[in-house]
């Protein structure tokens, strides 16, 4: 059953009680700024001058503002944020979400799961040749056609439960994870 | 791979292609150092570009400030890693924030950039939580805070405690000479070693392992009573006087909660200080943690007197008066299966002190005289002096200044 609704002075009582004047600065905002600005290659360095080229790629942002963003935790205003990040993802590649990496940025993990991870495992050949076997080995036993589904996603799914089950090694790799993957990899609906 | 860490090494090995400061968040044992040299080893640079800032060791601000820069100062092309930064004083913590959020040397003249220098820092615990005790400053906190790499504990990945145990004895069994050699653990030993909590980590792996290297007289196989893991000697008994009995059941039911040195040392001495009385066997538990306390100090230091007796805030004649007395005792500790886990945790908590504040040897005997005062109800004056290893007069007045100072 619903709670009874509070009437409107309870509720703008509790609103005054929870304001804060000022939001604080959100802890590791410009150190995720500055992760992204590396992983996406666009700028040196801050000690080889990061803020300057930052500046050149957008001449209208001001200096001080650049250096608050980088090195203070001082969230741009959200159009720039946006423009930025929209930026920088392009660069990464299609397959990131720009929304995702503001959050990110913003808030850091784990509220918003992190965005590298993707990119953590797309050089790890030897765990992307596990996932390989074990997508090869479900596919084989429960007779999934290809046509049946999508080898890209179903791949990454694998990925990620492989780093969730602790699997690093073929051996890791039991009998009894053979139902949860298959349920995981090739839900119902798919 | 021997152990991935729940994704800390993959996290390492990424996070070295980056230049972002990189905290490193652990319980005692778990490995943050591991995973820092993992990182450092995937930016290809030799292992002596390794350089360990021990944040602990800094007796006051300005030495602080002035090991850092020297650090920093020198740190071209070297990996830096500050270990428990959030000891130091709150302006050592601003000012090295400072210069690492803008990667410039603090009081210098002119502007002037850092070398390029990776940073890491090691921490006990989640930021979030050192930032709520008060002991992290926000700044320190934030150019850390990017993307931190979780060590889970051990007992979160039960598949790698038989990996890092095996790794170990092997490791282990060519500094222990003069022993037969140990091919294994027996089955019940493996079993044990899955199901037990190993609040103390990989480091308590080790050092379950090497005393039973030491004292393993026959037999080819670690057994559960070798590694002191038989069921008999990990009962700790029930009394009130135990607040944090059930924290191993605690343990389980929230896994982010891993007890520190100094709580598992509380409720074991607790446990110990009952067990005597049970048993009514006067052991002389004050002076052997006393032992165990300046014995941890010069581990702590390598055998080096001088350091250790100023982290046990005495002077080195002392400490080398004391030395005899301690290992002429060092059998009777040894041979007492009481005083394993103690020992065990004595030299865990030890090595994660910071140099100021209260003398380490003050801090064992407050705690232990605090159990005994627990108990004072079922056992006599003299006896609970006897226990801490004072004469009467001296524990009634050791109990007037721990009174004095609650």
């Amino acid at each position: 059953m619903k709670p009874p609704r509070k009437d409107l002075t309870t509720l703008a009582a509790s609103y005054r009680a929870c304001a804060a004047e000022t939001a604080p600065p959100p802890l590791g905002f410009s150190a995720r700024l500055n992760l992204l600005w590396d992983l996406a290659g666009a700028a040196p360095s801050l000690i080889e001058g990061r803020v300057l080229s930052v500046l050149a790629i957008n001449p209208e942002w001001r200096e001080a503002d650049v250096r608050r963003w980088l090195q203070q935790d001082v969230l741009p205003p959200r159009q720039d944020l946006r423009n930025m990040v929209a930026f920088l993802v392009a660069e990464l590649g299609p397959e990131h979400d720009t929304v995702r990496w503001e959050a990110f940025l913003v808030y850091g993990a784990p509220i918003v799961p992190s965005p590298v991870e993707h990119l953590l495992y797309q050089q790890d050949s030897g765990r992307r040749l596990i996932a390989a076997r074990i997508f090869a080995r479900i596919t084989e036993q429960y007779g999934i056609q290809p046509s049946s589904y999508d080898a890209d996603i179903v791949f990454q799914r694998c990925l990620k439960l492989m780093h969730q089950f602790n699997i690093y090694e073929w051996q890791d790799f039991q009998a009894g994870h053979m139902d949860p993957f298959r349920n995981v990899l090739f839900p119902a609906e798919d | 791979m021997l152990d991935n860490m729940e994704g800390a090494v993959d996290q390492a090995g990424f996070l070295a292609t980056t230049d972002t400061p990189v905290a490193i968040v652990g319980a005692r044992g778990t490995g943050k150092m591991y995973i820092a040299r993992v990182l450092h080893a995937k930016t290809g640079a030799s292992p002596e570009a390794l350089e360990v800032v021990d944040c602990r060791e800094f007796r006051n601000r300005d030495e602080a400030n002035r090991r850092i820069r020297e650090a920093l100062l020198s740190g071209a092309g070297k990996t830096l890693v500050f270990k428990s930064p959030h000891v130091m004083n709150i302006e050592s913590q601003l000012k090295l924030a400072r210069q690492i959020a803008t990667r410039r040397l603090a009081d210098t003249e002119t502007p002037t950039y850092l070398p390029a220098v990776r940073l890491i820092a090691l921490f006990p615990d989640n930021l979030q939580r050192l930032l709520l005790q008060g002991s992290l400053h926000e700044r320190l906190a934030s150019v850390f805070a990017g993307y931190p790499i979780q060590v889970p504990p051990i007992r979160q990945r039960k598949r790698a405690i038989l990996r890092w145990a095996y790794k170990i004895l092997g490791q282990e069994q060519e500094h222990v000479t003069g022993k037969k050699h140990i091919r294994g653990f027996t089955p019940e030993a493996e079993q044990v070693m899955r199901e037990h909590t190993w609040h103390g980590n990989i480091s308590e792996i080790r050092s379950r392992i090497v005393h039973a290297l030491e004292h393993k007289q026959d037999g080819e196989w670690l057994t559960p009573v070798d590694l002191k893991l038989f069921r008999g000697e990990q009962t700790i008994i029930t009394t009130m006087a135990l607040p944090l009995q059930d924290m191993d059941a605690y343990a389980a039911r929230h896994e982010s909660y891993s007890p520190n040195a100094w709580e598992e040392l509380d409720v074991i001495l607790g446990d110990r200080v009952n067990r005597v009385l049970q048993e009514a066997t006067p052991l002389p538990l004050g002076t052997w943690l006393a032992d165990e306390v300046v014995l941890a100090a010069l581990a702590r230091y390598s055998g080096d007197q001088g350091r250790a007796a100023t982290f046990l805030q005495t002077s080195r004649r002392n400490l080398s008066r004391w030395l005899p007395g301690i290992r002429q005792r060092s059998s009777a500790r040894a041979s007492s299966s009481l005083w394993l886990e103690p020992a065990r945790l004595i030299g865990d908590w030890v090595r994660g002190l910071g140099i100021a504040g209260v003398a380490p040897l003050a801090q064992a005997e407050m705690l232990l005289l605090g159990h005994l005062e627990a108990r004072r109800q079922d056992t006599t004056i003299n006896f609970r002096g006897q226990l801490l290893g004072v004469s009467k007069p001296t524990y009634v007045k050791k109990v007037r200044d721990l009174e004095a100072t609650a």
